[in-house]
């Protein structure tokens, strides 16, 4: 009886070990990160450059082409990513355990919610900066969770990212900025990753490691900031003159048009919506704190500006609007007034991170 | 099928999967979902010839499946459990835990 309970013993030990060992097998192939940091990092920097064109011929138009771009990418990736883990697996005579399947669903799952919430976010709410955010928060989770069914150096990583992600979200850099940021940090943190997985041997390795490769990020950053800036926000030395001479000649070409400080600017405002009968129209003059260059090519603005001389920016890039006060008054004469208050400025940026 | 007997009850063990290669095996199995003979020879640290023979007696009596996949002009042989072969291992595991109580009793 003694030699049946060890037999029962040693084989309940042995099944339980074996379920441990089979539910282990998450194996991250060496080109599975550097391939989706590469496609997210150009995703994230390129989408709305290469759409661009297109948006001139009409919202819908831009934002199928965009949707189009981003689906077609990640199919390729897809494709790429199956084909090779596939391979891989085969010259090692291995196959993909039943968990890392489980857990690939759950990942795509993720991130189709994230995108269907990025469309209807950026469509009907803006606020498509917070999105950069949030996929670097989301994917921080998913290699905390690969990571939980692999090897350590993941889980820090993906604590890494989760931060960066918070910290792009709360640091309310421009959008460009965040934009380059956030793809910079998919880039090298994809390619960095896995280079530096042979090294992280233990928890203070692991956690300098982390450090370096999100420095490196950072650094390349700063350069694809510098980069683009050159490329984009350039308006270089172009003649220089005052907004009633620029009105008085209309002249061809691109020219900087400098509003002195104190300048009057009439501001349109149009109210539509459901609970009036007639859009409201009525102009005000707002009178500038500031002297203000700005670029314009054959008569039109391009949206590039700069404030008291400062770093030439583009239109959607430091620029904020944001509502203050909402509240209603009733009087007893006029009856309820709506009130809101607007700031419009340019944003402070923060740290001077990519100056 | 082995019969175990003591005082209280008779406790029937399945003969195929009371062999601690085959169970280790079939258990693998359970948690990976399928496995090369490579990756069960080298987790279960058993000659080919032995592999080859515990996989024979557990596709003869259908608790797992193999089925052949040709990738890169290769062909590559997976197994994995069948219905069966998971509820005979549930079985076989409360057969088992069941032995395991009435000797602690």
């Amino acid at each position: 009886m003694k030699d049946q309970k060890v037999g029962v013993d040693s084989q309940l030990d042995s099944i339980q070990s074996m379920l441990i060992q089979g539910h282990k097998g998450i194996r991250l192939e060496r080109h599975t990160l550097p391939l989706w940091g590469l496609c997210i990092g150009f995703l994230t920097a390129f989408t709305y450059d290469l759409s661009r064109p297109v948006y001139t011929l009409g919202y819908a138009w831009g934002k199928s082409f965009e949707i189009g771009i981003v689906l077609f990418i990640l199919l390729v990736a897809v494709l790429l990513e199956y084909r090779l883990t596939r391979k891989a697996r085969a010259r090692r005579d291995e196959t993909i355990s039943i968990i890392q399947r489980k857990v690939t669903v759950v990942i795509w799952m993720l991130f189709a919610f994230a995108f269907v919430i990025d469309l209807y976010a950026n469509m009907y709410l803006g606020g498509g900066r917070n999105l950069f955010g949030v996929y670097l928060v989301l994917s921080g989770i998913v290699l905390v969770m690969l990571g939980l069914y692999s090897e350590p150096w993941y889980r820090w990583s993906g604590v890494v990212l989760v931060l960066s992600g918070l910290s792009v979200m709360f640091l309310l850099q421009p959008s460009n900025t965040t934009r380059l940021l956030t793809a910079s940090i998919f880039m090298v943190g994809g390619i960095g990753v896995t280079i530096l997985q042979p090294l992280a041997i233990n928890r203070l390795r692991c956690m300098s490691l982390s450090i370096a490769w999100l420095a490196v990020a950072l650094t390349t950053a700063v350069l694809m900031y510098n980069i683009d800036y050159a490329l984009d926000i350039n308006p270089g030395e172009q003649s220089n003159m005052s907004w009633p001479e620029y009105q008085k000649n209309k002249p061809e070409g691109v020219h900087i048009v400098t509003l002195a400080e104190g300048s009057e600017i009439p501001v349109r405002i149009s109210v539509k919506g459901d609970v009036f009968e007639d859009t409201v129209n009525t102009s005000m003059l707002l009178k500038t704190s500031k002297k203000i260059d700005l670029e314009f090519r054959d008569g039109k603005p391009t949206g590039i500006y700069r404030i008291n001389g400062g770093q030439w920016l583009e239109r959607n890039d430091g620029l904020y609007m944001r509502e203050h006060i909402h509240k209603t008054i009733t009087d007893k004469v006029q009856g309820p007034e709506l009130v809101r208050s607007i700031d419009l400025g340019t944003e402070k940026r923060l740290g001077g991170l990519l100056d | 099928m082995v019969y175990l007997t003591d005082s209280k009850k008779n406790e029937t063990l399945d003969a195929i999967l009371h062999q601690p290669v085959r169970t280790r095996l079939v258990a693998f199995l359970a948690g990976r979902g399928e496995a090369t003979f490579k990756e069960l020879k080298e987790l279960l640290q058993v000659t080919d010839g032995n592999l080859d023979a515990h996989i024979r007696k557990l596709l003869a009596v259908k608790y797992i499946v193999s089925r052949k996949e040709l990738i890169d002009r290769r062909n590559q042989t997976f197994y994995q459990l069948t219905d069966v072969g998971r509820r005979k291992f549930q079985e076989y595991v409360k057969s088992l835990q069941h032995l395991f109580s009435m000797e602690n009793q």
